[in-house]
């Protein structure tokens, strides 16, 4: 049992720099650490994560990069021809129709299309490649893009789906309405970095995310917190520069003049904690569960990149897990 | 009259979180600061950095900022917004109010937004052409980007914007707007078996509702069109300068590489980078300071965290300034400000003396363009 109810559909929203994309491939490697398979979906240029397992880059494929963890970037152009070949059946609609040039030139340019096609292969990687394919994810973690593009990305099944219009685009519309409603299906997480700029975004997201599903995110990661070693938990808000290693650190100095340049390093470190504090306050307040990963580039030197999300897996399978687990 | 020298055109680029809006606005603040018409397009800036340029809430109507006598110029700011910027096109064509209406009322019409949105790129550059048709005093425009590659998508990938502005995909979709005589259009068009394939696929509805919206946000597309063909001139031209940010982070430095390949193959030189939030090279080589990181790596608790801390940033700047000086000759190095991190109020003059430093190396290395 996880200790965070995790739904079958997670979205993993956030600005770019937050490290969302790590987030996202280290809860999917969680997932499968677990034992349950778990599939991350990209929509980006390039997949970033196959790479980190030593593999080639993958596109509209699935890939296994380690036990039970897949990976894929989703292809607007293959999920389209996939959709009409395979699912409806319909090879000559797509050859004779769907790919000349003009209907193609539509598609591109209608607005939600291409947002609908990737909600609607979410849909089915879910409810139905199984039956289809015989293909089963118990996990399907989404790196949704960036987070303006993110939340309308909710929007769009609506707004068809509102229009009441017969046909079949609206029949698959509504069911990808209805399954982005199921908080048992589908969940979103929100991730930031402890920065003003990242927590003030994700704050103002925390409703419009409410607006349009009806139901608050169900948990929220912050990444690339510092250690709590330095700054320890109830004193972030008091924090003197009377600790011990501060002390030395500034009795080190052979110029005092330096003094201004470290507190500038200090004051970095502090902002990024009160931010965090302040992120936690009003989390908590919500009700919101906090997922904390800690900064991986100032642990040890440097870490290689598959290694930071190995750290962040576990960070996130003692959190949807339980501390108890394994 | 003489004819007025068109302005200069500032690109910041960069990663998420480098602080390319402070940056930029720091910029903007320098050159405001030395006597220029400055015009400072934003993306999202924090509260405390619209606070600091006392304009309340920026949006998407360019506003004067007011500054204090050391200030020559004058400085205008906006901040990118992609609705307010479409309400105020629909006007500006001059529709009448009813057919104003409409599109504001239509289904698609905050999908159709947001689309635009996606394309926040492409919306800047249109615009940067819209100030250059409205503002014609101005002497420099400095523009903030999103983040990360996609931030010149409309110079690296024109035929994305075609296929969503190209007129005859435009004509094509909008004869199913047109109520009437949409079979016998789509017939002369020898388009008429995809028209119905497509509509009994889609629903002869979904496709109609699109191409109505297309009709009534027909001028205010050709206006965008023409205004983005503009902006791509100026931005391919000498008038334009292009800095890159980043911060001491390897995704960073990644985005800034990938920003100069496709600079590079549109035949545009950057020369010019910024490394952010660096440690300062005067407490690198502090004798004392370096000891005490040498003698406290291995020991334990929070000393080692902090030592550890503050080693693994200088490796990783090193790193960084070794990468960024790789693509553009001329890479300026800002340290931790002490106070601008944290204090709760930004000082304009603090911001300006930052954008200052960025001043001196854009006129430094003005690109030569192919």
């Amino acid at each position: 049992m996880t200790s965070i109810e995790a739904p079958d559909v997670l979205f993993v929203l956030g600005k770019g720099g937050t490290g969302r994309t790590t987030v996202a491939a280290s809860l999917a490697a969680a997932f499968a650490n677990a034992g349950e398979s778990s599939l991350l979906v990209q929509w980006a240029l390039n997949d970033a994560v196959s790479s980190l397992y030593g593999l080639p880059d993958t596109h509209h494929e699935v890939r296994k990069v380690a036990p039970h963890f897949h990976v894929m970037n989703y292809s607007f152009e293959r999920a389209v021809e996939e959709y009409f070949v395979s699912h409806l059946g319909a090879r000559q609609v797509f050859e004779k129709v769907i790919q000349s040039s003009h209907i193609q030139k539509l598609m591109k340019a209608a607005p939600g299309i291409q947002e609908l096609f990737f909600l609607g292969r979410i849909f089915w990687l879910s409810e139905l490649c199984q039956k289809e394919r015989g293909w089963r994810y118990k996990r399907i973690i989404v790196d949704a893009p960036a987070s303006g593009h993110g939340i309308p990305l909710f929007h769009i099944p609506q707004s068809v789906a509102r229009m009441g219009i017969p046909g079949p685009i609206s029949y698959e519309t509504n069911r990808v309405a209805e399954f982005l409603a199921n908080p048992e299906k589908v969940g979103v997480a929100v991730v930031a970095t402890p920065e003003e700029l990242p927590i003030e975004e994700m704050m103002e997201m925390l409703p419009r995310i409410e607006h349009v599903l009806k139901r608050e995110p169900l948990f929220a990661v912050l990444n690339r917190c510092l250690d709590s070693n330095l700054f320890p938990e109830g004193k972030q808000h008091s924090f003197s520069p009377s600790t011990r290693w501060w002390k030395t650190a500034i009795a080190s100095l052979e110029n005092s003049g330096n003094k201004a340049h470290l507190q500038a390093v200090l004051d970095v470190m502090l902002q990024r904690r009160k931010q965090e504090g302040y992120a936690l306050q009003q989390l908590s307040a919500k009700n919101i569960p906090v997922l904390k990963i800690p900064d991986s580039g100032f642990q040890n030197g440097n870490v290689r990149a598959h290694e930071v999300i190995e750290v962040c897996a576990r960070e996130c399978e003692r959190f949807l897990y339980g501390s108890n687990h394994g | 009259m003489a004819k007025r020298v068109s302005p200069n055109v500032v690109v910041f680029l960069g990663a998420g979180g480098v602080g390319k809006t402070t940056l930029s606005t720091s910029f903007a603040l320098a050159a405001a600061q030395s006597g220029q018409t400055v015009v400072l397009l934003s993306i999202d800036p924090a509260r405390r950095l619209q606070s600091a340029l006392s304009v309340g809430k920026l949006d998407d109507e360019i506003t004067v900022v007011p500054l204090v006598k050391e200030f020559k110029g004058k400085l205008y700011a906006g901040q990118l917004n992609v609705e307010q910027a479409f309400s105020r096109w629909i006007k500006d064509e001059g529709m009448p109010h009813e057919a104003q209406e409409k599109l504001h009322g239509h289904v698609f019409f905050q999908t159709l937004v947001s689309r635009v949105a996606t394309m926040g790129d492409a919306f800047a550059a249109v615009r940067v052409a819209e100030i250059l048709e409205k503002m014609p005093n101005v002497d420099c425009i400095v523009v903030d980007t999103p983040p990360g590659i996609h931030a010149i998508d409309f110079l690296t990938k024109p035929e994305r914007m075609r296929e969503f502005l190209n007129s005859r995909t435009m004509e094509f979709i909008k004869m199913f707007g047109r109520g009437g005589g949409l079979f016998s259009r789509a017939l002369k068009a020898g388009a008429a078996h995809l028209l119905d394939a497509l509509g009994n696929i889609a629903g002869h509805g979904f496709i109609t509702a699109f191409g109505e919206l297309l009709v009534l946000s027909e001028g205010v597309f050709n206006t965008m069109s023409n205004r983005l063909e503009a902006a791509s001139k100026i931005l391919r031209s000498s008038k334009s300068s292009y800095v890159f940010i980043s911060a001491v982070r390897d995704d960073a430095i990644n985005v800034v590489e990938d920003l100069n390949d496709a600079l590079k193959k549109q035949g545009i030189v950057v020369s010019f980078g910024v490394l952010n939030r660096i440690i300062s090279s005067e407490l690198q080589n502090d004798k004392g300071f370096s000891d005490f990181l040498e003698k406290h790596q291995e020991s334990s608790g929070e000393l080692q965290v902090f030592v550890n801390y503050v080693r693994s940033w200088i490796s990783k700047q090193d790193v960084a300034l070794k990468r960024m000086k790789l693509l553009v000759p001329s890479v300026v190095q800002i340290p931790l400000v002490p106070g601008l991190e944290s204090s709760a109020d930004q000082r304009l003059q603090d911001l300006a003396e930052l954008g200052a430093l960025i001043l001196e190396g854009v006129k430094n290395h003005k690109r030569g363009s192919l």
